[in-house]
């Protein structure tokens, strides 16, 4: 697991599209975060109505569940560069080179699983922090913390390996880099909302939001939800659904990816 | 030279669709060999070559690396160069042999640095892969191959598309490794090259593998007599008639080339021209060429 590591340490270290992307988040956590806030400020000043009604989002501890609603969805950069970094490995033939020089099939999906860990606690971390910069700003209460917090970061951790597990299946299965970023991109952000918006008008129901991608994004919007009734009408989503849902997306992407890497043919 | 076999290929078939890429092909790779494969553009190298490196996998049939099996650790014991070099591009060469070393297992720092300098890359090693020329990354992948001694090399058209200079530094490099007393496994279009450093050879065709063995049995003791005089017109059927051995006379221009099936004394030859009043410019005695031996055995096929 350690060569793994290391392996992968070697890829990442000198390649561009890492740094840009690890900076780009590094920059925009903070700053959705605490942009949000600024907004809800400077809205709470003028219309005390809307302040009663979203209640505190950025008082401790309801700022780190809403810095988690906020960033779920940059997530999708690390999708991209996995997606990437997969592509390029396919196109410049190393996955094969490397399986001939003696690296295990399963190791390619393992190796790639490990950066997916990495990449979603990383994640985790700068959303705390930025929670907690934004929490020391805004919030109208004292600073504390409670066991919430680790609710809310294994919460958005787990948010982030779904995430980032869907961009390994368009990586593999598409194999070149820039359809599969245009496909990831395509579906997550566009043909999947609006495949769920339809669904949930269709069926007047909350559980089309469990269709893949969303799911993820569902861990932390039900989450939000117990404080805030953002579903309107309709009933939200039960606590477990996407837990439940994730967790079998996940068994059933891992099974297919290390059933597909061990049958293909490496060209 | 032992005689443990490194690789056993037994009864290998692999059907890409309706073309039957490998039909059972089955053969022993001996310790210390170098071995040759060799057969046209499809003819099923390549396939064989990344079914034993699990770049695929066979339909039917069995491989065993070193007589235990076909487990990814006994691939750590083989250097391979297939096909084409490749590697990180924008990662220099020593980053890149990092990679293999780490995967491989095989050698560590100073064995790249090692490596580099016996390929004339290591003033290059800072450089990014994507920016060398074709022979630099050749010569790249020929040092992740020999990094660490392995037991084994693959080289799969090694001197696929190098120019003049390239094609002699590969030439050089393999006369090397040969020499050492390394197991080569060598697929390669350069018939000449083959018939140089090779100890034995396999020839397939269609997927069908049609002769294995030593060079020297491979050959025989069949010979060719090639004569050339400014006057030949009928001699050809008059040294038929006179030498039961030969096999087969081709005629160009003023040249004839004599397929025997057993060695003439060229004198003799010599002689009988003169006796026929023919005045040879060229007498010349030569073993059969491996590239001659390949086609008669392709054509027949």
């Amino acid at each position: 697991m350690l060569t793994l590591l290391q392996i992968e340490w070697l890829k990442i270290k000198k390649y561009k599209a890492f740094w840009i992307i690890f900076a780009f988040l590094i920059l925009l956590f903070p700053s959705v975060t605490m942009g949000f806030g600024r907004i809800i400020e400077n809205v709470a000043k003028n219309a005390q109505g809307i302040k009663m009604l979203l209640g505190g989002p950025f008082d401790f501890n309801q700022v780190f569940f809403t810095a988690a609603y906020l960033n779920n969805g940059l997530n999708i950069a690390w999708g991209m560069l996995l997606i990437l970094m997969i592509g390029n490995e396919f196109q410049s033939r190393t996955i094969r080179q490397n399986v001939i020089d003696g690296q295990q099939r399963n190791d390619i999906i393992t190796s790639k699983l490990i950066l997916v860990l990495i990449f979603s606690l990383f994640s985790a971390l700068l959303l705390m922090a930025s929670a907690l910069i934004a929490g020391l700003i805004f919030a109208e209460n004292s600073f504390h913390v409670t066991s919430d917090v680790f609710e809310v970061f294994g919460t958005f951790f787990f948010a982030s390996v779904m995430q980032m597990l869907f961009a390994l299946v368009f990586g593999f299965f598409i194999k070149r880099p820039a359809l599969s970023v245009i496909l990831y991109l395509g579906y997550t952000v566009f043909i999947e909302n609006i495949a769920v918006g339809i669904l949930v008008a269709i069926f007047k129901s909350t559980y089309p939001k469990l269709l893949f991608t969303q799911a993820a994004d569902e861990l932390t919007t039900v989450a939000i939800t117990r404080n805030f009734k953002i579903d309107g009408e309709m009933a939200p989503l039960p606590m477990e659904a996407p837990w439940i849902a994730c967790v079998v997306y996940a068994g059933l992407i891992l099974f297919f990816l290390y059933r597909y890497i061990n049958k293909t043919i490496l060209k | 030279m032992s005689k443990e076999i490194v690789l056993e290929v037994t009864n290998l078939d692999k059907r890409f669709g309706k073309v039957h890429a490998l039909k059972n092909v089955s053969l022993k790779i001996p310790r210390g060999s170098v071995f040759g494969i060799l057969g046209p553009n499809g003819s099923g190298k390549t396939t064989m070559l990344g079914i034993v490196t699990d770049m695929q996998k066979a339909d039917k049939g069995s491989y065993s690396w070193f007589g235990q099996g076909n487990d990814y650790t006994l691939r750590k014991k083989v250097g391979s160069l297939i096909e084409t070099p490749n590697f990180y591009s924008y990662l220099n060469g020593f980053d890149n042999l990092k990679i293999t070393q780490l995967i491989s297992g095989r050698g560590d720092n100073e064995e790249i640095k090692s490596v580099l300098k016996r390929l004339d890359l290591f003033d290059k090693s800072h450089i990014k892969f994507g920016n060398y020329s074709l022979g630099m990354k050749q010569r790249l992948a020929v040092a992740a191959a020999i990094m660490g001694n392995p037991d084994v090399l693959i080289l799969d058209e090694p001197t696929n598309g190098l120019d003049p200079e390239g094609i002699a530094f590969m030439r050089r490099i393999l006369m090397e490794l040969a020499a050492e007393g390394k197991t080569i496994i060598i697929a390669s279009h350069l018939l000449e090259e083959v018939q140089k450093i090779c100890t034995h050879v396999s020839i397939l065709q269609y997927g069908d593998l049609l002769s294995q063995g030593k060079v020297e049995d491979l050959l025989g003791a069949s010979y060719t007599i090639v004569i050339e005089a400014d006057n030949i017109a009928g001699l050809d059927q008059l040294l038929k008639n006179k030498f039961k051995s030969i096999q087969s006379i081709d005629v160009f221009k003023n040249r004839m080339v004599l397929s025997l099936e057993d060695k003439i004394l060229p004198q003799d030859i010599n002689a009988f021209c003169f006796e026929n009043k023919i005045v040879l410019s060229r007498l010349e005695l030569v073993g059969t060429k491996l590239e001659d031996k390949f086609l008669e055995i392709t054509r027949k096929n």
